[in-house]
């Protein structure tokens, strides 16, 4: 082959690649990103009382203006903590214990001018509905739950060597249809925090 | 492919190759099928995801997952069509055949898809964005806001009038006597009455199921029984209280949001509401808290971190019920850090509550549908353009496969017009379609079919041609007449071997030459050039029959030459397409004229021998019997001029008789004992007989042929002859020279010929050389420059010269002198030595 031929070539070669880097950048671009934005979990623990596993966290949350346009204009927001207790069995490896959900369903109230919060959890107990007359109470009070029941201690065999971990994420499943393409992609409704271990 | 400098980094040609040979053979022919499978799965998704969007509860969850596969296919779609594009616009620049069609179609295709879908497109977003704004108007909003505000204002004057009937039963509480006589401390245990009465209270109380007695004194450790008594006497007046005021619940707290009593209408549970942390600090600061409050649906599990506030909806009651909370300090203990909050929960009025409940939820939805009106559009839009680029980019891949599956026959069509073109006429096209493209594809596969038809039959008559040719070239170049074809301008287009030789020109330089140019060179043909002169000035009209003599170094030559015009087809025939032309054919008549001269010659020389040398004896006879007769009888004066007569007649008979006898030796034609003999033996035995004389012989044998016997088939005595004129001749020539030579001598040579396979003999003298103007006819009879020469000599040594196939050149050195050239064949096979002279004694 001649050198037009092979130039030629290159450039044919050249051309393949750029075609699947940008491919490549805008199949990424659409990929929702998993970095934490305004949510990290700070504290958890668990207790062992009255026969069952509960639950204490703290989160620092902080909501962008999007979600406090969202729930001023009606829209619910869901949280959720998603905990995980596991058994260390040493060579055995890991037991998954328990995993639960506790989402904290918060909305307003246009009538009382009221932030409410309803707890439920993926086991289908539900706390009752607490009522706040700011949003910043009414955060606060899902991002430090206290008492969530997490599993009977029967499931727990003592002595025993326990790891937990939870965070607190928004549920975008949960949004609104016409939001929920934005609250994938947009780096303002990214409300996932990283994952909090504790061993206890 | 050349790998030149291959970087390190890239893949082996090999491996290139077969990858690119996988790609080719089984990758791409599954494109077109992945690309209808995507199409068909994008329009599947496509459907769903606008099903989603239209408030389908079916495929919400899936719908980021409908929204990825859409783009995904459209990416992939995508891909295809750029992939598509770049080939074609890469088989464009190739000029591939077909290709430029094909983009033309490409382009006419896509715009009659993009026009119809572009205008849908711009209607459709013109629709959304109006359609979705139409669903929005100031007036409702404005109507929605106004009707919340009313709802509230309803609402106000019965929150007003709770906290007006909580304040009064808080002051009734803190004035009443019983809280004053409580005052005094004293243990709940050591009042068995006040037990006995509150557990009888309870079940007697109608509708104060719910009437509890809240002792929590965990975190108090001083209080005592005094206070404890005085807690549960609270709690008689509590709902004593609220059964005055009409409170769903009333509820007293203490320090730390401790429950010191409640009161609850029986719908309520057992566990009174605690107001939130932020309610009980705000009321601790002595002012009140009065909310409209939801009521929620009861609790199943505890949560020790409470809300501002949280009503329990209880059982029995609506579930979309309001509540009004008041929460106020008790003015008694608002000097003391024990601190009394009296909580009362009323229930607003069942339709009120419904109906505020309504305009809320419908403020709700409105202002949830304004808030997401704007992520709405853009959903309709995106939709709305996957389903466009869907439909933009199927049309531009079905127009690829249309208008590849068009061009595909054209281009074939191209491809096998530029093998016809080529030369290549057994291109066949598939013919796979009924349309009128297939019937070209067919007229295209007869029409090669009969040219190559016409084609094999061009060949075969132009093989024959070519034979006919070559045949007539072998004939021709094997003639021993000369061939020369000429153009009407004289120039020589083709001449045989045969020609050259007897034109003595090299055949190379016979080629496209013009006649003129010719003589011009070999100054030998001019008589040829000026032979034919009138008749190629008359472009060879008419017919040529010349006879032409020649002279090339010494050699002369009679031809004749016969000339006539050539057809025009036959010239075209012959000579590709070149029209006209003449041919001439030479014959060489040299030897048929000699041999007539000589015959003619013999025949006279027969004659005069015979005719002559009858008189000549009886003449001498007579002479000497005059002599003998009449010397005796005659005085001395006659008898002297007698003697001198008698000796005259005598001495001219025997002349004559020698003479005729010569005429006899030439006219004889002897019968040749043709033997093999040693020629340098011979010629030195006949040289061996000059040896003394006046002129001096030499004899001069190259090495070769003095290491060897030169051998010869000849017959020895005619070639004593031969030697003996060529000798005689040149002796006598050198003795009768004027002016005389100094030193008369005569070399011979004798030397081997390897490439001509010839045995030559070179007689040289060093005198004056023949007369140029005899040159020509030396060979002649009777043609001598001595007076009493016979002229025979050199003819005789011709003549055994041809009878030993042999040939005879004279000529003048240019140093001067005369040469006679002999040329016999060799002879092949070896004979002993001097096997030759034992011949020649013998002969």
């Amino acid at each position: 082959m001649n050198s037009h031929g092979l130039a030629h070539r290159s450039i044919r070669t050249r051309a393949w690649w750029v075609w699947v880097l940008v491919s490549l950048a805008l199949f990424l671009s659409l990929i929702p990103s998993t970095q934490a934005g305004g949510v990290s979990v700070t504290r958890a623990a668990t207790e062992l009382r009255e026969g069952a596993l509960w639950l204490d966290a703290d989160a620092r949350l902080e909501l962008f203006k999007d979600q406090s346009d969202a729930l001023q204009n009606g829209v619910a927001l869901l949280f959720a903590w998603d905990v995980v207790i596991e058994q260390d069995r040493g060579w055995w490896g890991t037991r998954e214990i328990a995993t639960d959900a506790w989402r904290a369903r918060i909305e307003y109230h246009a009538l009382s001018q009221l932030y409410r919060v309803l707890w439920s959890s993926s086991g289908g107990e539900s706390l009752e509905p607490e009522s706040y007359t700011s949003l910043a109470a009414a955060v606060d009070n899902l991002s430090h739950p206290r008492g969530l029941w997490l599993a009977p201690a029967s499931a727990l065999p003592m002595p025993g060597s326990y790891r937990g971990r939870a965070r607190l994420r928004l549920v975008h499943d949960s949004l609104p249809l016409p939001i929920r393409p934005r609250a994938f992609f947009a780096s303002s409704w990214q409300l996932t925090s990283e994952w909090y271990l504790w061993a206890f | 492919m050349g790998v030149l400098n291959a970087p390190s980094g890239e893949a082996h040609p090999s491996t290139t190759r077969y990858l690119r040979s996988i790609y080719r053979k089984r990758i791409r022919p599954l494109i077109p099928w992945v690309s209808a499978l995507v199409v068909v799965v994008l329009m599947g998704s496509l459907y769903l995801l606008t099903d989603a969007l239209q408030n389908s509860t079916r495929y919400e969850s899936m719908y980021v997952w409908l929204l990825g596969v859409n783009v995904g296919g459209v990416l992939f779609l995508l891909v295809v069509v750029l992939a598509n594009v770049w080939r074609l616009w890469q088989s464009v620049r190739a000029h591939v055949p077909g290709s430029r069609l094909t983009m033309r179609l490409l382009r006419a295709y896509v715009l009659l898809g993009l026009a119809p879908a572009a205008i849908v497109f711009f209607f459709s977003m013109n629709f959304i964005q109006r359609g979705i704004d139409s669903w929005f108007d100031v007036r409702i909003e404005q109507a929605l806001n106004d009707a919340l505000e009313l709802s509230r204002a309803s609402l106000e004057v019965r929150m007003r009038e709770a906290l007006r009937l909580t304040r009064r039963a808080a002051a009734q509480l803190s004035d009443s006597e019983g809280m004053g006589s409580l005052d005094t401390r004293g243990s709940l245990n050591s009042m068995p009455s006040l037990q006995q009465g509150l557990s009888q209270l309870a079940p007697s109380g109608s509708g104060l199921a719910g009437l509890s007695a809240q002792t929590e004194l965990g975190q108090e450790d001083v209080p005592g029984m005094g206070e404890r008594a005085r807690d549960e006497l609270a709690v008689v007046e509590l709902d004593s209280l609220r059964r005055e005021t009409d409170a769903l619940e009333m509820s007293l707290f203490g320090t730390g949001g401790r429950i010191i009593a409640s009161a609850a209408d029986g719908s309520r549970g057992l566990v009174p509401e605690r107001p939130g942390e932020s309610v009980l600090a705000h009321v601790r600061q002595g002012n009140h808290y009065l909310a409209l409050e939801p009521l929620s649906t009861p609790v199943s599990r505890s949560i020790s971190s409470a809300g501002d506030g949280a009503l329990d909806t209880g059982a029995g009651l609506p579930k979309d019920s309001l509540a009004v909370r008041v929460v106020i300090p008790l003015d008694r203990y608002a000097a003391s850090s024990d601190h009394r909050l009296l909580q009362a929960i009323f229930l607003v009025d069942a339709r009120l509550a419904t109906l505020a409940d309504s305009v809320q939820s419908a403020f709700h939805q409105y202002r949830e549908l304004i808030y997401l009106r704007h992520g709405l559009k853009q959903n309709f839009v995106m939709a709305l353009g996957l389903a466009l680029l869907l439909s933009v980019l199927t049309a531009v891949w079905l127009a690829f496969l249309a208008a590849t599956r068009l061009t595909e026959p054209i281009r074939d069509l191209v491809l096998g017009t530029r093998a016809v073109a080529d030369g290549d006429y057994s291109r066949r096209l598939p013919v796979q379609r009924m349309d009128d493209l297939g019937l070209l594809m067919r007229s295209f596969n007869t029409m090669t079919a009969r040219i190559a038809e016409s084609a094999e039959e061009t060949r075969r008559l132009k093989d024959e041609a070519d034979a006919q040719r070559d045949y007539l070239e072998t004939v021709l170049q094997h003639l021993s007449s000369g061939v020369l074809t000429l153009s009407d301008d004289g120039q020589v287009r083709h001449a045989n071997a045969a020609a050259a030789s007897l034109l003595g020109v090299p055949l190379g330089e016979l080629q496209h030459v013009r006649l003129p140019a010719l003589c011009e060179a070999y100054q030998h043909l001019t008589p040829l050039c000026e032979a034919l002169e009138g008749w190629l000035r008359q472009d060879g009209v008419g017919e040529l029959l010349r006879e032409v003599r020649l002279v090339n170094d010494g050699e002369r030559s009679i031809l004749m030459v016969r000339g006539a015009p050539l057809a025009h087809d036959w010239a075209q025939g012959i000579e590709m397409g070149e029209e006209g032309g003449l041919v001439m054919v030479l014959d060489d008549i040299t030897a048929i004229i000699q041999g007539q001269r000589d015959a003619a010659w013999s025949e006279v020389a027969r004659r005069l021998a015979h005719e002559i040398k009858n008189p000549l004896t009886p003449i001498q006879l007579s002479a000497e019997r005059l002599r003998r007769k009449l010397g005796p009888v005659l005085n001395e004066a006659d008898g002297q001029v007698l003697e001198r007569a008698t000796h005259t007649i005598v001495q001219q008979v025997e002349a004559m008789k020698h003479m005729v006898n010569d005429f006899a030796e030439y006219a004889r034609m002897p019968q040749s004992r043709m033997v093999a003999l040693n020629l340098s033996a011979l010629v030195r035995e006949v040289l061996d007989l000059y040896r003394g004389g006046v002129v001096k012989m030499r004899l001069n044998v190259d090495k070769t042929a003095d290491e060897h016997p030169i051998w010869i088939e000849g017959d020895a005595l005619r070639l004593r002859q031969l030697l003996h004129n060529l000798l005689k001749n040149a002796a006598e020539a050198l003795q009768e020279a004027s002016p005389p030579v100094a030193a008369p001598e005569v070399n011979v040579s004798l030397r081997l010929r390897a490439e001509t396979h010839a045995v030559e003999l070179l007689v040289a003298d060093n005198g004056s050389g023949f007369p140029p103007d005899l040159l020509g006819q030396i060979f002649e009879p009777y043609v001598t420059t001595r007076p009493k020469g016979t002229g025979l000599g050199l003819a005789i040594v011709k003549k055994v010269v041809e009878e030993h196939a042999g040939k005879v050149r004279v000529f003048n050195a240019a140093e001067g002198g005369a040469r006679v050239l002999l040329s016999f064949p060799a002879r092949t096979g070896g004979l002993e030595h001097g096997d030759g002279v034992d011949k020649l004694d013998n002969a």
